[in-house]
């Protein structure tokens, strides 16, 4: 948890400067009118990623929907302010077109990125671990 | 070897084809929430025990505490909190939402009882008809059922008796029979019966009892355009000493006889005994989904199964305990959320 707490932090940091992202990050550029509108995506994103993985027992098996396993390999953060910028960074399975709700498949941060008076929300999704001799910080300078 | 494995390949997806399939292999199954292929891989996976899907990216899915609406950018429009269970239908016109929810309500004595509530709700989220299953068998003079659930039920409804079981919940089609009026709707209450609820609401009646299933032991009752009954029998026994076994069957209520079974030989090998799906694909075949097993393509002229998809049942490898499995056409809706399929 303190782990993205502080890549948050360092990401909105490095929201004056253009993020320099790895070479095998994907990025979705979301266009927003407002950092209210901003604020929105970004909920509504980490409120949809919670349902998803929101856990239930099956009513006559008793069995549950998702094993243990599977939920601590996906991890929503929440939202972090900095100033008027914000992020969420979560750790998720993502199957091979970059979709969320999977027990196996590729570890990735998915982060989603506003940076004070920018007309976009970034959706980051970069393979997890990152790749050698790169740093979570270096993503932010 | 790689060529004559493409080769043989090759000729698998041709027999496939000429075996009747392709009409259906570019639709999509849904079992709950989770959108698979026709050979059970996973296309995507959404928030929520049952969904049903539109062209434009949105969506509804029903859990243990909602019923939300997604729009296409994942945005709950709305939501309407309860337990909704069993299944998740789309009139036929596609513009409302029939839903199964709950109605935990204490007897004095005896804990508390929980009973269903028939929703029928718009897709701006008002709720435009619901009625109590305790009013529809009180209306009907059915006996209220007085089944003890069992602990993960009644951790997740605070309920300790189930005073009904209503598992389906579908629009009569237009269709033939006089019996049936398009725009009504069919609901099925195990061990209950299947009713019938006017288009408005205001009236009730209950169908008469199917022969071919004892006790009423069934899923997914719907009628088709032949204006016969679709069910699904979970549980039928030959004699009182026998093994229980599966039938899927179509049922003409007019001549109280069976039109259409299908069944295993030996009987025993297709049993499913609490949960079950069937859907008339087109005139000539049916897809059937049983608790455990698998996803079959049935073929009525050929008698034959075309297809059997297991994965289905072991999704993110967990076995899945499968209510039902449909064939829907999402390609839209998929397109609409840039989903590759």
């Amino acid at each position: 948890m303190t782990s993205f707490l502080s890549f948050a932090m360092l990401l909105i940091v490095g929201c004056a400067s253009v993020p320099r992202a790895p070479a095998n990050a994907i990025i979705r550029h979301i266009p927003v009118d407002s950092s209210e509108q901003a604020k929105k995506v970004v909920e509504n994103h980490v409120r949809y990623l919670r349902m998803l993985f929101e856990q239930s027992r099956d009513p006559y098996y008793g069995t549950p929907k998702w094993s243990e396993e599977c939920l601590k390999a996906n991890v929503v953060g929440a939202r972090v302010d900095a100033g008027s910028s914000f992020s969420s960074t979560s750790t998720l399975l993502l199957d091979s077109k970059g979709t969320p709700g999977h027990c196996k498949g590729a570890s990735h941060r998915v982060i989603m990125l506003f940076c004070s008076g920018a007309r976009e929300v970034q959706e980051i999704k970069i393979p997890h671990p990152l790749p050698n001799g790169f740093t979570e910080k270096s993503f932010c300078i | 070897m790689k060529m004559s494995i493409g080769l043989c390949l090759l000729l698998f997806s041709f027999l496939g084809h000429t075996r009747g399939l392709e009409k259906f292999w570019n639709n999509q199954l849904v079992s709950g929430c989770y959108v698979l292929d026709m050979k059970g891989k996973i296309v995507s996976n959404f928030p929520g025990k049952f969904c049903a899907f539109f062209d434009d990216g949105s969506f509804v899915s029903a859990s243990d505490t909602h019923l939300r609406f997604f729009s296409k950018d994942n945005e709950v429009k709305w939501e309407i909190p309860g337990y909704f269970h069993h299944q998740l239908n789309l009139s036929i016109d596609g513009t409302k939402i029939l839903a199964l929810g709950s109605r935990t309500f204490p007897i004095k004595n005896n804990g508390m009882f929980r009973s269903d509530r028939i929703m029928v709700i718009d897709l701006a989220g008002k709720i435009l008809h619901e009625v109590d299953s305790e009013q529809v068998l009180k209306e009907t003079g059915v006996r209220w059922l007085t089944w003890e659930t069992t602990p993960a039920f009644h951790e997740i409804t605070g309920a300790g008796i189930e005073m009904s079981h209503f598992n389906s919940f579908y629009e009569i089609p237009i269709n033939p029979n006089p019996a049936f009026k398009a725009g009504d709707f069919i609901v099925n209450g195990h061990s209950q019966g299947m009713f019938v609820i006017s288009s408005d609401f205001k009236s009730y009646k209950q169908l008469p009892p199917l022969r071919i299933a004892y006790s009423h032991n069934t899923h997914d009752v719907q009628v088709n355009s032949r204006g016969n009954i679709l069910v699904f029998v979970n549980r039928l026994t030959l004699g009182p000493s026998d093994n229980s076994f599966s039938t899927v069957n179509e049922y003409d209520q007019r001549t109280q006889k069976s039109v259409f079974e299908f069944s295993a030989t030996p009987k025993e090998l297709f049993y499913s005994e609490f949960c079950g799906g069937v859907q008339a694909l087109d005139e000539q075949h049916l897809l059937i989904s049983d608790q455990l097993a698998g996803t079959y393509v049935y073929s009525l002229k050929q008698k034959i199964i075309l297809s059997a998809i297991r994965k289905t049942h072991k999704l993110n490898d967990t076995p899945n305990q499968v209510q039902q499995v449909k064939s829907v056409d999402l390609s839209k809706f998929l397109t609409s959320r840039n989903i590759k399929f």
